[in-house]
């Protein structure tokens, strides 16, 4: 009996953390849910009302026709581009590393370090020298600056996937005629593709979410949204409700994207340096 | 084939993103490297004032804030990263077990971190508001009279910043010590066990050392970020009240692009990458196994 009701203690215990945990991490979430469907007069009542009493779809429709739709554009296009590109270059990449560096030795750590450095080290000579060729608030000046430090994370992640894949495959290919680029398209990319998905997706998520080189290296053209959420921030009177708004639409694909690569997640997040 | 062939024709694998790289990253640095060593003003033309080593003597010596937004880095990150382990730590062992809806559990308590910084900035600026944030609600609720001004006050707006940090953050920690638990093998347990310990001993004997390396790796990965820790201090205070929440990355940014003293700000972030290398061989050194 006594055991009993300690393992029942101990079981309401555990669970009490982890609700708890889950209120701290989701309800700044809920408020912003909350907030996107107030009204002006109802985000800036005191005391705050917790759930909308006049719930109301004026801050999406501002947001989706009033406001326009240019930076939530040029965020997709910018990391959907930057995505291709970055996939591009660095399957063969991860792979030649793989294949004939065995995955090991200084190059890979080379291609690492280039994601430690702090980023204010190399935006200012990037803003002088793209604002001397003119690419300052373009779609392409971001997709480059994005696709170094994507570049590397990639490569990184996708050495895994091409050491865990079995050598004898390929051979068996090549034994059958192909040669070594006709078996790495047909034969190895087709069946490591879960783990090309994981990587473009992880590549999608950063570029979305970066922030100091799209404030410095943008202006109206070429904004993005996490350029326009901070725009919010102005000194008088911050539409929070519009803002929620934005914050929802944005991260919805996010969301959706996350609980598709979730086993990946402490490999993708740690660059490989704890394995998940 | 000659050695010289194969090599070459391995070599065009890597040639793409190694070009990418030397054109985004190396080159730019090289240039900020030698930018450093002048006085580059854009207000008043940019031209380029040979300076010698005057950037650096003057960040070093002469400016007190290149020392208080060190301090400030550290006064932010140190409480942050060690909530972020203390809880993470904790949530992880929590989790080690089987639990109804484990998965579900886990995704949504990852939200946070994938999430961008910006975002998640703007939502505690809005819970941190004194009059309409949702915060000061709560503790009105426990009966306090709450109306501090969570992001005005010198004191409570580094509190702020380490909050949020700590809960975009936390969920990294402990997705890294979980998966540094599940490795473990459960013989170590059960050896253990036999051998008489308490479930206290295994944890400090066998579970905390052989999460050594995953908690290093962590620690080390979350201090550079601090190092760089800009978005959410941007959003939330603009490195305010008095500059008490001015981080190094924070300052640098200023200096380059709101003073535009260009020559200066790449001084300033050499200093930064400096002590990012610093730090990073002390923790892989500790990273290293003994040799026995």
């Amino acid at each position: 009996m006594r055991k009993r009701t300690q393992v029942l203690i101990k079981a309401v215990l555990i669970y009490a953390g982890l609700a708890l945990a889950l209120f701290a991490a989701l309800f700044p979430i809920a408020w912003t849910v909350s907030t996107s469907f107030k009204h002006i007069g109802e985000y800036y009542t005191y005391p705050p009302v917790w759930v909308p009493r006049e719930p109301t779809l004026a801050n999406y429709q501002y947001i989706l026709y009033t406001a326009g739709l240019g930076y939530l554009r040029n965020s997709l296009v910018i990391s959907s581009l930057n995505t291709l590109l970055v996939l591009l270059v660095s399957i063969p990449a991860a792979y030649g590393i793989a294949r004939f560096w065995g995955g090991r030795g200084s190059l890979p750590f080379w291609i690492l370090s280039q994601r430690m450095f702090p980023p204010i080290a190399v935006i200012i000579p990037l803003f002088l020298l793209m604002r001397r060729v003119g690419l300052i608030d373009t779609h392409l000046g971001l997709v480059g600056v994005y696709s170094t430090f994507n570049a590397a994370f990639a490569v990184w992640l996708l050495i895994g996937f091409f050491v865990e894949f079995p050598k004898e495959i390929e051979e068996a290919a090549m034994v059958d005629g192909c040669t070594r680029g006709s078996a790495l398209v047909r034969i190895v990319l087709p069946l490591i593709s879960p783990g090309i998905v994981v990587t473009g997706i992880f590549c999608f998520i950063f570029s979305c979410n970066e922030f100091l080189f799209a404030l410095i290296l943008t202006r109206e053209a070429a904004r993005t949204v996490s350029v326009q959420l901070s725009a919010f921030l102005a000194p008088t009177r911050i539409l929070w409700g519009e803002m929620s708004a934005l914050i929802i639409i944005s991260i919805i694909p996010i969301f959706i994207m996350t609980m598709a690569v979730q086993k990946y997640l402490v490999k993708g997040l740690t660059f490989g340096a704890v394995k998940g | 084939m000659t050695v010289w062939k194969i090599y070459l024709s391995r070599f065009k694998y890597v040639l793409p993103v190694i070009l990418i790289l030397l054109v985004i990253t190396i080159f730019p640095l090289v240039y900020s490297l030698s930018l450093s060593f002048f006085h580059c003003d854009l207000r008043t033309g940019g031209r380029w004032i040979f300076a010698g080593v005057d950037n650096y003597v003057q960040a070093l010596f002469h400016d007190s804030r290149v020392w208080s937004s060190f301090r400030n880095t550290l006064m932010i990150g140190g409480p942050s990263i060690g909530l972020q382990l203390l809880i993470g730590l904790g949530l992880a062992i929590l989790l080690h077990r089987n639990i109804y809806g484990k998965s579900v559990i886990i995704s949504l308590l990852v939200t946070p971190v994938m999430i961008s910084p910006i975002v998640a900035g703007l939502k505690w600026r809005m819970l941190y508001h004194e009059k309409y944030g949702a915060i000061n609600a709560f503790l009105r609720m426990l009966g306090l009279d709450a109306q501090w001004a969570w992001l005005a006050d010198r004191n409570l707006a580094v509190l702020a910043v380490i909050f949020t940090d700590v809960w975009v953050w936390t969920p990294l920690v402990m997705m890294v010590v979980l998966a540094g638990l599940q490795s473990i093998p459960l013989e170590c347990y059960e050896s253990a066990k036999i051998d008489g310990a308490s479930s206290f001993q295994a944890f400090s004997y066998i579970t905390l050392p052989l999460l050594k390396l995953p908690i290093l790796a962590v620690v080390l990965i979350r201090m550079i970020d601090t190092i760089k820790l800009f978005d959410i201090i941007y959003v939330l205070t603009m490195g305010g009240p008095g500059g008490r929440t001015e981080t190094i990355s924070f300052y640098a940014y200023l200096v380059g692009f709101r003073h535009f003293r260009m020559g200066y700000a790449a001084a300033i972030s050499y200093i930064i990458l400096i002590v990012t290398i610093a730090l990073t061989m002390i923790f892989i050194r500790l990273m290293r196994p003994k040799e026995a």
